[in-house]
């Protein structure tokens, strides 16, 4: 999941030499204010085909907090 | 009570030493009743809108329970408070020719604007069930009353404040970094903003007279007077308040140094911003997170529409947050450009570029926010692009910028410039020892010596920020 999910992050950041891990945070991406947060959470949606709740999303504080959320989410589906 | 005089040191350290020998349970107790005394010496009105206003949300909160209406209700009552507030300030700037009554002090109350945010914040979290309605009347009206962050924020959420109430532990380690923040705010405002404030007055407020150059110099020492007058406030706000055993967070981060606008808004007057990202920005454009880009547009353009509502009612306002938008908006535009830009010029001479380039688009939108009326910053605007160099050079420019032309006043400017150039030059150095928690000497003497010696004793000038 961490590799799909680093795709997504390099399409987002516009680069393809982008390597994240589960402890990867907005301060290690200095783009990745609250603009690309968004973006982020459009492009992560459209590409597991979920959609996350608004609380959810505020809790993304990590590349962590995106992967426990989207297992869960497929856990329960 | 002003926060810069003599009799207001004397409440702080009274507060101060009788809060740090009392037993924790009498603390918060003492501290209430010590905020209503403060507020108390502002007008009694003030005292009572609090109490109304923290009586009306800590018994609707509880009422909420995921109830749509009372939530809105609650959200409207708060929110029309803040424009009713706005109102009734720009009814003493502007002439409303069909209306014709008395400014309500109820609504005028210290305070009011900044923690009605944060009761707006309280119901959002009550009625989303992130947390649950504070159960205790008093801990709630001291969340609100307290009087360090009363006159002008830090706008704080009660998720922050309230878990520390009753549980604060004052150390002699807070006491030391508390008094050395607050001198430093002391500093900042006496010795920095206020000294500026004539020449900065002088400029804007005969404006006519005076060529783009003059204006240029005027509108960046504006820039730098309302910097170092709201941060050095909200220092000596976070500096009290960690004497008194209440950690609250820092309002500004060497905003200076932003290499964006972005960036500056995430460096600038952070407790506002942190609130309109999360209950304006963030809701908007998720709501609308399809739609791509055009989300993010919508939410920077409602974020600042609101930031204006809150700010004051007013052309000048507006063409203030317009101005912020259409910069963020660009920045949006041409992001992944910028980002290669970044990365390719890394340099220190490019650095420094953007954070001029940065500074500029600050102090011009700062033309609309100084200016009295919209008129007059069209006019020093028009003088800014089409009569750039002054006629006399004495009289014109250094006699404005020094108040006067005599060679006190000129002593007077050059050696506010060497001040607050030195000290932004060396502002990250000088928070790091005022934040420390080890007793420094040499620091406290300096800044003590440094009021003594060239603060402003006489100015009598207000925060700028106290009239939102």
């Amino acid at each position: 999941m961490l590799q799909q999910i680093e795709e997504v992050f390099r399409k987002v950041f516009d680069n393809p030499k982008l390597t994240i891990s589960e402890n990867t945070s907005a301060k290690d991406i200095k783009i990745w204010d609250s603009i690309s947060h968004i973006e982020l959470i459009s492009e992560l949606e459209a590409n597991f085909k979920l959609r996350f709740t608004f609380d959810e999303v505020m809790g993304f504080k990590q590349v962590g907090d995106i992967i426990r959320t989207i297992k869960k989410r497929q856990t329960k589906n | 009570m002003s926060f810069i005089s003599p009799f207001f040191f004397l409440f702080v350290g009274v507060v101060v030493g009788v809060n740090y020998f009392l037993p924790s349970k009498f603390r918060h107790p003492f501290l209430l009743l010590a905020s209503f005394v403060f507020i108390g010496f502002y007008n009694i009105e003030s005292v009572v809108a609090l109490l109304l206003f923290s009586l009306f949300n800590f018994y609707l909160a509880r009422f909420i329970n995921a109830n749509r209406f009372v939530y809105w209700l609650g959200i409207i009552i708060n929110a029309g408070a803040i424009l009713l507030f706005n109102y009734f300030i720009a009814g003493n700037r502007f002439t409303v020719s069909f209306i014709n009554f008395q400014v309500d002090k109820l609504l005028l109350a210290l305070g009011l604007s900044y923690y009605s945010l944060q009761n707006i914040a309280y119901l959002k979290e009550v009625y989303n069930q992130r947390m649950s309605p504070e159960t205790n009347l008093s801990k709630f009206m001291f969340f609100h009353s307290f009087f360090p962050k009363i006159v002008s924020g830090p706008i704080v959420l009660p998720s922050e404040f309230i878990p520390q109430i009753g549980t604060n532990t004052i150390s002699n380690k807070a006491l030391i970094s508390g008094l050395q923040l607050l001198l430093l705010g002391v500093f900042k405002k006496m010795v920095i903003a206020d000294r500026l404030a004539s020449g900065v007055g002088s400029i804007f407020d005969f404006h006519s007279n005076y060529s783009g150059l003059t204006v240029l110099v005027g509108a960046y020492l504006f820039s730098i007077q309302l910097y170092f007058d709201f941060s050095g406030y909200s220092d000596m706000a976070v500096g009290i308040s960690k004497m008194l055993g209440y950690t609250i967070k820092d309002n500004f981060n060497l905003p200076f140094r932003s290499l964006s606008i972005t960036e500056f808004w995430r460096r600038w007057h952070i407790s506002l911003l942190s609130w309109l990202t999360t209950y304006i920005y963030f809701p908007i454009v998720f709501r609308f997170r399809q739609m791509k880009k055009f989300a993010l547009y919508l939410g920077i353009l409602m974020t600042f529409f609101v930031s204006m509502l809150w700010h004051g009612i007013g052309f000048t306002f507006l063409a203030y947050v317009l101005c912020h938008t259409i910069y963020l908006n660009i920045e949006t535009l041409t992001r992944g450009m910028r980002a290669k830009l970044f990365t390719g010029y890394n340099s220190y001479v490019f650095k420094i570029t953007c954070a001029f380039i940065v500074f500029n688009a600050f102090s011009f939108a700062n033309l609309f926010f100084r200016a009295s009326s919209f008129d007059v910053s069209l006019q020093l605007i028009h003088n800014l692009f089409f009569n750039f160099l002054p006629i006399n050079f004495m009289t014109d420019f250094i006699s404005p910028l020094a108040v006067g032309g005599h060679q006190i006043d000129e002593f007077n400017f050059i050696l506010s410039i060497i001040l607050f150039t030195s000290f932004i030059l060396f502002e990250q150095r000088i928070n790091k020892v005022a934040k420390s928690e080890l007793f420094n000497f040499k620091y406290l003497s300096l800044v003590i010596l440094l009021i003594v010696l060239f603060g402003v004793f006489n100015s009598g000038t207000r925060f700028i920020y106290m009239q939102f």
